[in-house]
């Protein structure tokens, strides 16, 4: 057989896809006349041939069931097609109003309180380091006993 | 396109809505071809009954996305080969079920020792695709018992023509040595 290597014989593959029709032209008239004098190649033709006319019997071959019976109840029904997601009209816009109003609100109050910050016009904290140079130490109520008596003794 | 080509893609139209009728009647066309292509790669009978269910089980699932951008009965097959290789690679040792007694040589036949050699001669061939792997096992069938085109072929195996061509050549070489081997 052809696949064992002989030099001057074409392909398995040529000769498997002259079989077939699938080889046309120069290519396959030159397997042809090669296997009309290459008894191997010629072999090879003849056995593809009994192969499959003996496979193509086993076309006939019938399940003898019905399948779409066996399988109809096991078959997922499938829920009604979604409707396509339609536009919103104008007339529907109103229905946005509360949220809208909120969302102002919220932005408006987050204005107001940063302003506030900004300008100083909240109760502004000391940081603690500071009260160092104080007259009253932090934590002291008093820094020695003149500054705790009103007349200074 | 054809009439029943027509009324083919009519009824898949309508499966993929989830009309049932009309997938029944697909299976009922494909059933046999898809049965068979499991019989002959698998070697049992129970095991392409319970497959060719799930075939079609599983094409009814999928079938709301799939696009004929290919023919339906490919797609089938591939969901077949799909099933069945992975039912061969499980069970890892192929076993060897002998065709069915009761088939009948054709009727053509001149005299009942033809037809006891035909037979014979079919058991053989059965048992020689059997000895081969399952990949080269399915590219025969499709091509011999299911008559498909290479394109097809390379359509149901997502190979390139080149590929069916060659393996399809080195498959056939391959039965070719196992049928001598076992030949009555």
């Amino acid at each position: 057989m052809n696949d064992e290597n002989r030099a001057d014989c074409p392909r398995i593959e040529d000769i498997s896809a002259l079989f077939d029709g699938a080889l046309t032209g120069r290519a396959a008239e030159k397997v042809k006349a090669h296997a009309a004098h290459c008894p191997l190649c010629n072999a090879t033709l003849r056995e593809f041939e009994a192969i499959s006319t003996q496979l193509h019997t086993l076309r006939d071959t019938r399940s003898d069931v019905d399948l779409a019976a066996l399988i109809g109840p096991r078959l997922a029904p499938r829920g009604p097609a979604r409707p396509p997601r339609s536009r919103p009209r104008w007339g529907d816009l109103w229905q946005l109003v509360p949220g809208g109003l909120g969302a102002a609100g919220a932005l408006a109050a987050g204005a107001y309180l940063g302003m506030l910050l900004l300008t100083g016009g909240g109760t502004a904290l000391r940081p603690a380091a500071m009260t160092v140079f104080d007259a009253v130490p932090p934590g002291a109520l008093c820094a020695g006993l003149p500054s705790c008596s009103p007349r200074g003794r | 396109m054809a009439d029943t080509e027509r009324a083919e893609a009519e009824q898949i139209r309508l499966a993929q809505r989830g009309d049932q009728v009309a997938y029944g009647t697909l299976v009922r066309r494909h059933q046999d071809r898809i049965y068979r292509h499991l019989l002959h790669l698998t070697g049992s009978r129970e095991e392409a009954l319970e497959l060719a269910q799930e075939v079609f089980i599983n094409a009814w699932e999928a079938l709301p996305s799939w696009r004929p951008d290919a023919q339906l009965h490919t797609w089938l097959y591939r969901i077949a080969s799909n099933l069945a290789l992975d039912v061969l690679r499980r069970r890892k040792v192929v076993q060897f079920v002998p065709l069915e007694g009761d088939y009948d040589a054709p009727a053509d036949a001149p005299g009942p020792e033809a037809r006891l050699s035909a037979r014979q001669g079919l058991q053989a061939l059965d048992a020689a695709l059997m000895q081969l792997p399952p990949e080269q096992r399915e590219i025969v069938l499709l091509r011999e018992v299911e008559g498909l085109s290479y394109d097809e072929i390379a359509a149901t195996l997502e190979l390139d023509p080149g590929t069916v061509k060659s393996r399809l050549a080195r498959s056939r070489a391959a039965l070719a040595a196992a049928y001598r081997r076992t030949e009555p």
